[in-house]
């Protein structure tokens, strides 16, 4: 197969472009859900493409396909520098482009136990566990349990002499309770997040870290006792958040907003642009305490790899210190075109996908306050919510809304009453400059979310964000 | 093996037990824009085989790009191993045995002739007419052509083909823009002039600036808001899984009062205006039957695949993905008798809404409760006359709750593209519903 994309390669200089890339990427997939006692599906992909890039008179074309035969690639590339060429004769000639470095090398995720070395009947019996676990709850009407396993290998040449090979195991697994009383009210819990469980670049040994099983009866508890729980009251009040929320608020208010592309508006036909225009380099986007960076060199975090997809070397990069808004996340192209440095972070969801502005581990660096207990018990009044239902956030990324499984008021420093239906809405900044506690490097985790869309056509990443919980002042709360 | 048939029938050999193939291939042209220039232009060509084995009553999924003859040996054992590692309760007693559906060609020549030198040029045009207008235009266009082919366990072979074509323009001044989208599986449908025109048009009168205070009001929403909230509820509602779960506001049974009576939504994939591939069948070789989930403001049915509708006691719709779930890819809401003028001029004080924003259905799915915001090119009308555009707002409110007070819909139907999935598309009036609850709406940057 190399050689097929040293062809290719060949082909993009043969044709005269001013710089190429082809990338191919093998990908095998792994979904299983079990619902109550009846395994609901083991679904099984590969995808195998190559995508090529060519840049001509400044500009660019890119074609992108399965791979049939052994010409593939070469016929790829010579669509791409019809398109590039069609482009310059159309457009004119386009920017002048930058550095577009050498890079040679190997890099892989770390794994101890191979998911394809555990038997199918190993991980059914798992799924089917927690389910009857949660099943015992007599209010559960569905018990939910699923593992996902992806092994992607992706190989990446260019006219500029880069060479570098890719390697990444990801591996997560989830439970789901949904509680329903004759009246009609539902409700639901998950471990240890909302929508698709946990997910880290790993092994089997990240399904098996997680306890589904042991989880499973507080899980299928706190969603029947939901269903008698009050509303959620609405007022202003302190909340802490958990890391299965405050994971998403980072992604949704932190990592879309300064994603170059957005600000660029190459994003506008889809997700939309940001408020945090180029002028408002260093301006206050959260309190002292919030420090916030960009790091694709996490062992085992969800987004981590050896060098983004333009071929720069993952590296860690402020986005915000002490509050002020430092940098934008971008890739070598893009931080090109505005003048400004790259964070090494641009990213495509396979080979179909053009690579873009992305995140890939955007993390909250921990504070001094403790443990979430040490935290709590710091707190006179508030509220404590936990794991995400809903997320909603305009097109700039100003004005959010999410809405959490399950609040625990705070009174005195514990823990009391639970909340359904609880939501918070905010505004960005402020909501960021109203953070006043965040708990130490002991409650520090990174938090995989599998499904992060964006692109026109849309493509989905998978993304990692480190947090410790932390609290937030003045904030408006209400039910749903 | 050249041919998707060839791919299919080369499993189908292979298979020891009762194995259905389907083959989808397409074939797409995107180009994008932003800030005023195109900052997309690719090619991107899919093909998949999928293949579905039957094994002491429990199915074996496996997808693949690699269509070389060994690897497809691999995928019919890997299939077979999956569906025997199975247990618990038998999924199917035995594959669907759909009719001999035969082939349906409804590509469109004259898109399959459009050339991307053609479309690129068209679109360069539209991004200078915008900069005349002192506007930066973002959007996209994609067109192409998509094939699927089934073979049944039983011998019978499908296959369907066809074209789509779609394009959105986002007109855009620092205080305002407009929004146009169309979808169409013709390209004598696809006007990009007079789209671009359109989001022109509605920048320029958002571009005036109005300061509302969060709270009802009447609006006026127009299909693209209509389909993304029915987008929402078909995955929260319109499904057997959903009813299962519990989750759905359907999981009553028929015939209870769930919106107004003048709201009806169903599936129908043999409408003319309901574009998308799953015309013909569905992901198990089944010919997709019309399903009325809202009927007259009383909740309907929904829709099966053969493992679902085993579990229920009943027949398949022919809305199976293929994959052991469902997929809805036709939602049409019935029309009324006005015009959108007419909406639009009833307005005595509110807002005409263009497009929704980052909708989320899953508040409390039970009520539909939903939350989005306003985007381009939404207007304040007072006394049926558009005043300016103003701050991002955000609803939330029940969606139910709100079609119950749906007070006029437009006879004309448009169709909207899903905004998360390539097949398919809403068919859906415009609609005014009283008393749209507001309950925030974008603050400033300090």
């Amino acid at each position: 197969m190399s050689k097929n994309l040293t062809d290719a390669v060949d082909k993009l200089s043969q044709l005269g472009v001013e710089f190429g890339d082809v990338r191919r990427v093998e990908r095998a997939t792994e979904w299983i859900t079990a619902k109550g006692e009846r395994l609901d599906t083991h679904s099984v992909s590969d995808e195998h493409g190559v995508c090529v890039r060519a840049v001509f008179g400044g500009r660019w074309g890119c074609a992108a396909g399965v791979v049939t035969d052994a010409d593939s690639a070469v016929r790829l590339a010579e669509q791409a520098v019809a398109q590039a060429k069609r482009r310059a004769a159309v457009e004119g000639r386009g920017p002048a482009l930058v550095d577009r470095g050498s890079t040679q090398g190997k890099w892989s995720s770390s794994m101890v136990e191979d998911p394809a070395d555990v038997s199918d009947s190993e991980k059914y019996d798992l799924l089917l566990a927690a389910t009857a676990e949660m099943s015992r709850e007599k209010d559960v009407r569905q018990a939910k349990a699923s593992m996902v396993f992806e092994a992607t290998d992706t190989l990446t040449y260019t006219t500029s002499g880069s060479r570098f090979h890719q390697r990444t195991q990801r591996s997560g697994a989830g439970i789901e309770a949904i509680a329903v009383s004759d009246s009609g009210e539902v409700q639901n819990r998950t471990y240890p997040k909302g929508h698709e469980g946990g997910c880290q670049q790993a092994g089997y040994e990240a399904v098996r870290g997680l306890d589904l099983v042991g989880h499973a009866p507080r899980v299928a508890s706190e969603a029947a006792q939901l269903l008698t729980a009050p509303l959620m009251p609405d007022l202003e009040t302190t909340i802490i958040l958990h890391g299965s929320q405050l994971s998403l608020q980072v992604h949704e208010s932190v990592g879309h907003p300064l994603e170059l592309d957005r600000v660029l508006g190459d994003e506008i036909s889809l997700a939309g642009g940001s408020f945090v225009q180029r002028e408002r380099l260093g301006m206050r986007y959260g309190s002292d305490l919030v420090n916030l960076v960009s790091d694709p060199t996490t062992p085992g975090a969800l987004g981590s790899y050896g060098w983004d997809e333009e071929g720069q070397p993952a590296s860690r990069f402020d986005l915000v210190r002490d509050g002020k808004f430092k940098g934008y996340l971008s890739g070598r192209f893009s931080s090109g075109r505005a003048g400004l440095p790259s964070a090494g972070t641009a990213r495509s969801d396979g080979w179909a996908g053009y690579p873009i502005d992305r995140m890939a581990n955007v993390d909250l660096e921990p504070g001094d306050a403790g443990s979430l207990d040490d935290l709590i018990a710091n707190t006179d009044s508030g509220f404590l919510l936990a794991n995400n239902r809903s997320w909603s956030i305009d097109q700039v990324r100003l004005n959010f809304q999410f809405g959490c499984e399950i609040a625990w008021e705070i009174k005195g420093g514990r823990l009391g009453q639970m909340y359904r239906n609880p939501l918070y809405v905010g505004n960005t900044p402020q909501f960021w400059g109203n953070c006043d506690a965040i708990c130490g490097p002991e409650e520090w985790k990174s938090w995989g979310w599998f499904f992060c869309g964006k692109g026109d056509p849309m493509q989905i990443a998978h993304v990692g964000h480190g947090v410790a919980p932390a609290r937030f002042r003045n904030i408006r709360v209400r039910s749903a | 093996m050249r041919t998707d048939q060839d791919i299919a029938k080369h499993v189908a050999k292979l298979a020891q037990y009762p194995t259905d193939v389907s083959v989808q291939h397409s074939r797409m042209h995107h180009l994008r824009y932003g800030g005023g220039e195109v900052v997309l232009d690719q090619m991107v060509e899919h093909r998949t085989v999928t293949i579905r084995t039957l094994v002491d009553g429990h199915l074996g999924i496996v997808h693949s790009e690699r269509l070389d003859p060994q690897n497809l040996e691999h995928c019919v054992e890997r299939a077979v191993a999956l569906a025997e590692a199975k247990r618990g309760p038998r999924e199917l007693d035995e594959l669907p045995d759909p009719d001999e559906l035969g082939h349906q060609d409804r590509r469109d020549q004259a898109l399959l002739e459009w050339t991307d030198h053609g479309k690129h040029a068209a679109v360069v045009d539209q991004l200078k007419r915008a900069r005349a207008a002192d506007l930066l235009l973002a959007g996209s266009v994609s067109s192409g052509s998509t094939r699927r082919t089934l073979l049944s366990s039983r011998g019978a072979v499908m296959s369907e083909e066809g074209t789509v074509a779609k394009a959105q323009f986002i007109s855009q001044s620092p205080l305002a823009s407009g929004y146009s989208h169309s979808i169409s599986a013709d390209l004598k449908h696809l006007d990009l002039p007079s789209l671009c025109g359109s989001s022109i048009e509605k920048a320029k009168l958002a571009s005036r600036r109005v300061d509302l205070d969060v709270g009802r009001y009447d609006v006026v929403l127009e299909p693209h808001a209509v389909a993304e909230l029915l987008e929402w509820m078909s995955g929260i509602a319109f499904t057997a899984q959903s009813v299962e779960d519990g989750t759905s506001f359907l999981s009553g049974g028929p015939g209870a009062q769930v919106t107004g009576s003048n709201i009806t939504v169903y599936d129908d994939a043999s409408r003319p205006l309901g574009l998308g591939l799953s015309t013909l069948f569905d992901g198990e070789g089944q010919q997709p039957q019309r399903v009325t989930f809202i009927d007259q403001g009383r909740s309907g049915d929904v829709v099966y695949s053969a493992a679902s509708a085993a579990r229920k006691g009943c027949t398949s719709t022919g809305h199976s993905d293929g994959s052991g779930g469902e997929q809805i890819n036709h939602i049409h809401m019935a029309g009324g008798t006005q015009t959108l003028d007419e909406l639009v001029g009833g307005l005595k004080r509110g807002i005409w809404v263009n497009r929704f924003h980052y909708v989320n259905g899953l508040l409390d799915p039970p009520k539909a409760t939903m939350t989005g915001l306003t985007r381009d090119g939404c207007l304040y009308v007072e006394d049926g006359q558009p005043v300016g555009g103003f701050s991002t707002m955000r609803f939330t409110e029940s969606i139910l709750e709100a079609f119950s007070r749906c007070d006029g819909l437009t006879e004309l139907l448009t169709a909207v593209s899903s905004g998360w999935r390539d097949g398919g598309a809403f068919v859906v009036p415009s609609i005014l519903l009283r008393d749209f609850h507001f309950t925030s709406k974008q603050g400033g940057v300090s």
